[in-house]
């Protein structure tokens, strides 16, 4: 992805260069590389074939001068043709072969200097066939005068077959590098007219190549030229390269000199056909500087087309590509600028820039219309967005509703846990309590709930507890240990699996137990009790039954006559006791229904229960009597007026004190009388055999004598119902009874309230 | 000779009738009136009673604690009881059987010429060793 960031950066960028310089660098660039290409073809081509038509000239002209002097040493012979047929000459030989002597008269008349001097010859000279050299004229022709002619001898006569001529054909000639100079020399045999022999001597004709000869032939060709010894030591410095060139090999030499002229070189053998003279020609150098200037004028034309070529090019790219693809960038930046892609670029000409365009033009619409969706999905996300926030504040709300509600269900449940009346126990699968509520720990009557089922703590519960789980959980479903004996109670257990119903969990997974711990002691009591008060009553009924039964058997018997009549009275005794007693229970029994039933009458009147109390004592005087009992009556008041039925009260009364008589069997039974600003409390302590803990919360009950303890009672004689009774009765009035105090072996204090009389309190 | 019977019984009115009833019928019999005093007479005896009738309900220990106790005295386990009580109901009844007792009486339910009948016939299938 470009960024403007990234655009921004490409454009500072020390490399950036628009596409337009871009373009004018490489054209630069492009017509430099050209050109230096041009020039370096034009130099390296032109300008050697230049040279090369150039040498090639140079050479004709070297020729030209190489055959100009062999043509002068030609001419040398040439002249020599004219002297060799001579007769006289011939015979002045002829004489100085035959005879030894010179005809000086002949060489005073015709051999003279003058004549050689005409003939334009340094030297003429003959020489015998034995190589002497015997007659010679050696001139020199600057000062047209004649000079020593050792120089001659002393040249040629070491070099005989250069001069000697024996056939009358033979002849030599060439170029002979004399001390002073190179010379054209010729040699032919001396002939007569004829050009017949026998030959006798030769002769021979020098011509020193001096500079005017040079000068001459100069002139002739039209043509500098110059000659140089080989062997010379001084030699120009041109000339010795030129020099070393051609003695290995180069015909020619050609060197330019300077610009506008150019030298040529060549060799020139002497006579013994030894190279012995350097030909130097100058000439100018037309055809060079035609070169020069025709390059010249190609190198300006070419530059100029080049020119041309790279603005028409520059144009045409400017036209066709630069312009166009500098406005597209430009519309794009300006799209880019204001952001704003509903602008279209310019496409212009059906090209690949106007593909270019177009496709920009495309994915500006599709970017448009991009743009456009995206507006319409973003408005829709946000439209989603609000939704969700408006969904949030209303989960939240929800949330906060729902954890109210939770909160309080919870409160509820709690609530209702910690007020069940059983022990309630919530249990993980690791046998953990997570929960537990108080009724627990009270029915447990532990002092804390331990943190596991399988405690110690819980004693011998702690087994069964286990494996109350480890069943229930085999079961998956409610499993009850009906009666569970634990420290004198009776529990009842209950456990139910808990089943998760989270849908990731699995299902009917089970995640945890509830443990109900019911204490049954006392429905178990009731119940027990009942079965045994139906027994008890039945007993109690049948044993004055069976009395009566029996005693009316024996009276009726046909053993009856010979009875005593001392035992006839008993057994007629024994039949009304029996019904005494019978009525009695049946009055009990009666009693308590109608107590429970709420169908009795209480009639509350204002009595005075010392007076009651102290009348009351006197009726059990006699019976203590006999069974060696203080009956003491103890009050520090004259009158306790007390609002309650006064019958009532003695009933309540008679039972108290008959049962400390019951089972008081030495000492004292008390009855005290006390009160305070609302009530009279009427208290009864004896001496008796007290009541056991475990009887203490079964007094006051309808069945208390139940239990196992009911088969070795104290009292066969009695209901049981004594205190059950008094305490309906007291409730109807306003009272309360109540065991103070009781001691096994010591005895017992019980003691009764009732509201004071009502005309006392006013 | 005459039958030597031994009785508990806390109630004076059935004592005397017990008296009376076995007397007419020729036997001989002596009344314990708690469970206790009865244990101890009856360990006391040199001359064991051919049956024991025992009360259930009585002062002190209670019948059927009379019979365990007799059962596990090597001198007593092997006198014939029988429990002659005015506690009915078959739980009663299965705990006296069960521990060993002869017979099973509810007083109520017979007139005394009948119940000393039972007592003698549950003596003498003792005697006759047809109850062990």
């Amino acid at each position: 992805m470009v960024t403007e960031g990234s655009l921004e950066n490409l454009k500072k960028s020390k490399r950036y260069l628009s596409v337009r310089s871009r373009v004018l660098l490489t054209v630069f660039f492009g017509l430099v590389i050209l050109y230096s290409f041009l020039y370096l073809m034009t130099n390296e081509v032109l300008s050697k074939s230049y040279l090369e038509i150039e040498k090639e000239e140079v050479i004709q002209d070297i020729d030209r001068a190489t055959e100009a002097i062999n043509d002068e040493v030609y001419l040398q012979y040439e002249n020599l043709l004219d002297w060799s047929p001579w007769d006289d000459m011939y015979f002045y030989t002829e004489e100085y072969a035959l005879e030894g002597t010179k005809n000086r008269e002949f060489e005073e008349s015709t051999m003279f200097a003058t004549g050689y001097i005409r003939q334009d010859q340094n030297g003429y000279f003959v020489t015998d066939n034995g190589g002497n050299i015997y007659y010679a004229v050696y001139l020199d022709l600057d000062e047209e005068i004649e000079v020593a002619s050792s120089t001659i001898v002393d040249f040629f006569e070491p070099q005989p077959e250069l001069i000697i001529r024996t056939d009358e054909a033979d002849f030599k000639y060439g170029l002979v590098m004399m001390p002073e100079g190179p010379a054209l020399f010729a040699s032919k045999p001396s002939l007569t007219n004829e050009e017949t022999g026998p030959v006798h001597s030769s002769i021979a004709l020098l011509r020193y190549l001096d500079d005017g000869k040079m000068q001459s032939i100069s002139e002739a060709l039209g043509l500098q030229t110059e000659i140089f010894e080989v062997t010379a030591s001084d030699l120009p410095a041109d000339v010795q390269n030129a020099r070393e060139l051609l003695l290995s090999g180069e015909k020619y030499v050609v060197s330019p000199k300077t610009l506008a002229e150019i030298q040529g070189y060549a060799l020139i053998d002497d006579v013994y056909d030894e190279p012995a003279l350097i030909v130097r020609i100058e000439t100018a150098r037309p055809i060079f500087a035609q070169g020069q200037k025709t390059i010249f004028f190609f190198l300006i034309g070419g530059f100029l087309a080049l020119i041309v070529f790279a603005v028409f090019i520059t144009g045409l790219l400017e036209k066709l590509v630069i312009r166009r693809f500098v406005r597209l960038s430009r519309d794009v930046e300006t799209i880019n600028k204001e952001r704003n892609i509903e602008n279209l670029v310019e496409t212009g000409q059906a090209d690949d820039i106007g593909k270019l365009g177009i496709k920009i033009n495309q994915m500006l619409l599709w970017l448009s219309s991009a743009q456009k969706a995206e507006k319409s999905s973003k408005q829709k996300v946000l439209n989603l967005l609000k939704q969700v926030e408006k969904g949030k504040d209303y989960a939240e709300q929800m949330v906060i509703e729902r954890t109210k509600e939770l909160e309080t269900e919870k409160a509820r449940l709690l609530t209702s846990i910690n007020s069940l009346v059983f022990g309630f126990l919530i249990i993980d699968t690791d046998n953990k309590i997570i929960l537990h509520n108080p009724a627990a720990k009270s029915i447990l009557s532990i002092a804390e709930i331990p943190a596991r089922i399988d405690s110690p703590d819980f004693g011998e519960l702690c087994q069964v507890f286990t494996q109350l789980v480890v069943d229930t959980k085999k079961s998956k479903t409610l499993t009850e240990i009906k009666e569970q004996l634990f420290k004198n109670f009776y529990l009842r257990l209950v456990c139910v699996p808990v089943l998760a119903i989270d849908k990731g969990q699995k299902k009917n997974e089970i995640i945890g137990y509830v443990l109900v711990i019911d204490d049954i002691t006392e429905a178990k009591n009731t119940e027990r009790s009942r079965e045994e008060f139906f027994s008890i009553a039945s007993h109690e009924l049948r044993t004055p039954l069976t009395a009566i039964r029996w005693n009316t058997h024996m009276l009726l018997s046909e053993q009856a006559a010979e009875l005593e009549a001392k035992k006839k009275q008993r057994l007629v005794t024994d039949v009304h006791n029996a019904s005494i007693r019978l009525i009695s229970i049946v009055d009990d029994f009666l009693e308590v229904s109608r107590l429970e039933q709420k169908k009795l009458t209480v009639t509350k009147t204002n009595f005075d229960m010392v007076e009651l109390a102290k009348h009351n004592i006197e009726t059990y005087t006699e019976y203590a009597k006999q069974k060696s009992i203080n009956l003491e009556f103890k009050s520090s008041l004259e009158t306790a007026m007390t609002y309650a039925d006064e019958a009532r009260t003695k009933q309540v009364l008679d039972n108290l004190i008959g049962n400390s008589l019951r089972f008081t069997h030495q000492g004292t039974i008390t009855l005290e009388i006390t009160a305070n600003n609302s009530t009279v409390t009427v208290r009864v302590t004896d001496t008796g055999l007290g009541i056991s803990e475990k009887n203490k919360g079964r007094l006051f009950k309808k069945f208390q004598q139940a239990g196992e303890d009911m088969l070795a009672r104290e009292d066969s004689q009695s209901t049981g119902l004594g205190l059950y009774i008094s305490k309906l009765v007291l409730g109807e009035m306003g009272g309360t009874i109540k065991l103070e105090k009781s001691i096994l072996g010591e005895g017992s204090t019980f003691s009764f309230t009732l509201p004071k009389a009502k005309s006392l309190k006013s | 000779m005459k039958k030597f019977f031994f009785a508990a019984e806390d109630d004076e009115m059935m004592c005397s009738l017990y008296q009376l009833a076995f007397e007419i019928a020729g036997c001989e019999i002596e009344i314990a009136h708690d469970g206790e005093e009865a244990l101890a007479r009856l360990g006391a005896m040199e001359k064991k009673p051919t049956v024991v009738i025992l009360d259930i309900m009585m002062p002190k220990k209670n019948g059927f604690d009379v019979l365990k106790a007799m059962k596990e005295d090597s001198t007593l386990k092997k006198i014939p009881v029988i429990m002659l009580t005015n506690l009915a109901g078959e739980e009663n009844f299965e705990k006296g059987m069960s521990l060993g007792a002869a017979g099973y009486i509810i007083k109520s339910d017979y007139d005394p010429d009948k119940i000393v009948e039972r007592v003698l016939t549950i003596a003498n299938e003792y005697e006759n060793g047809e109850l062990v």
